[in-house]
């Protein structure tokens, strides 16, 4: 047997074995599109851009999940919902953790407390959970960040 | 006289390479079961799992992201519910947890209070080591990685796994000196840009490819009688 027909075969099986993850031939259970690569480029050139690119290949799983009639991947709403918060978006933010709720009911607990977190950053001066506040390494979150402009009616 | 381009012998040593690289391991290898190996699976069947940041033994400072990246998204395919590891880990960050090798032999009672885990994930990255030479690169990534449940603190699953990767210049570069020439600026190429992701999710599935499905997966609690060669560095389901 020639050497480039092993070489073919086993990238052939290398592939099928490491996208199928098991031995069956189930349909895929989730559409991740470009998760691991954006995500990576958002590690390896942080910056607006990088985060911009995410937050879009975000939305497009969650998209393109609806479409398939697939459930979001765990984590997949949650993380778009931080992204939100992170630009003080709450309200898009509690949207999304909600829906990660609802999808995931064992994720309840998380998702509460950055429900809550989202929640107590529009009236700063009630913050019972104040030590979760996040100092996130990322370039666009300015320290005085939490400072609402629009004021919540109690 | 015929000449044998180089390409095709380096593809044909390193494609053999990675056969060894997969075959071998401990001294003798034995097959065994998920059910037998990981019984502690079967009784407790977590459900939600919490990725720790990796301990990174590697040389390499890149190896770290290059895991995190990737992990979240192979362990959803195998059926659990993990938590969106950028949120977890900013979380952690902040309580001081940079390392994850603090934690090893801590009670982990508090992470199913605060997240609600069912488990946390332990992930060692032994290696990642690229060896460039002028005509063939070789990417080695070797992860171990343990599941430990947040009830008892016992261990449910234990396993590693190595990935060789070719990254020269392929197989078809033609003979004599300028195919050597192309397959150099090829290779130096492909090392230079090479986008390690997939590699790094390749070996995260082959990582866990001994992990019993979980309640999310058409095949759960069906897998119990799946082989595979004990390759793993302990025992485990102690």
């Amino acid at each position: 047997m020639k050497p480039k027909g092993i070489v073919a075969l086993l990238s052939g099986l290398a592939i099928l074995v490491a996208a199928a993850g098991c031995a069956t031939s189930n349909p895929p259970m989730y559409y991740f599109g470009d998760y691991s690569n954006s995500l990576y480029h958002t590690k390896k050139n942080p910056g607006p851009e990088s985060i911009a690119e995410h937050s879009a290949v975000l939305e497009k799983i969650i998209e393109e999940s609806k479409e398939r009639n697939l459930r979001v991947p765990p984590g997949v709403c949650a993380e778009l919902g931080y992204l939100y918060a992170l630009q003080n978006n709450d309200k898009k933010a509690i949207e999304l953790f909600n829906l990660e709720k609802q999808t995931y009911p064992e994720a309840s607990i998380l998702m509460d407390r950055l429900i809550l977190r989202s929640e107590t950053k529009a009236k700063p001066d009630n913050a019972p959970d104040a030590q979760i506040q996040t100092v996130s390494e990322k370039p666009q979150e300015a320290p005085g960040a939490e400072v609402q402009v629009e004021e919540k009616a109690k | 006289m015929k000449r044998i381009a180089k390409g095709r012998y380096f593809g044909f040593i390193f494609w053999g390479l990675v056969l060894i690289s997969f075959y071998s391991g401990c001294a003798a290898p034995s097959a065994t079961t998920k059910g037998e190996k990981f019984p502690l699976m079967y009784q407790e069947t977590p459900l939600t799992i919490l990725v720790l940041p990796p301990i990174n033994q590697s040389t390499a400072a890149d190896a770290k992201e290059y895991y995190a990246t990737t992990v979240q998204e192979v362990i959803a395919y195998w059926g659990y519910y993990v938590f969106p590891y950028e949120i977890t880990a900013d979380i952690l960050k902040m309580e001081g947890i940079y390392d994850a090798e603090l934690l090893l032999n801590m009670p982990l009672a508090k992470f199913r209070e605060y997240f609600g885990a069912d488990a946390v994930l332990f992930t060692t990255i032994k290696k990642w080591d690229l060896q460039y030479l002028i005509f063939a690169s070789t990417l080695t990534v070797s992860i171990e990685a343990e599941l430990k449940s947040t009830k008892t603190d016992q261990t449910l699953w234990k396993y590693g796994g190595t990935t060789v990767v070719d990254l020269s210049g392929g197989q078809n570069s033609g003979g004599g000196l300028a195919g050597l020439i192309a397959k150099a600026i090829v290779t130096a190429a492909t090392t230079a840009m090479a986008d390690y992701v997939p590699y790094a999710r390749q070996t995260n599935y082959r990582a866990l490819s001994t992990l019993p499905y979980g309640a999310y997966h058409p095949n759960f609690m069906t897998d119990q009688s799946m082989q595979f060669h004990d390759r793993s560095p302990q025992a485990s389901g102690k």
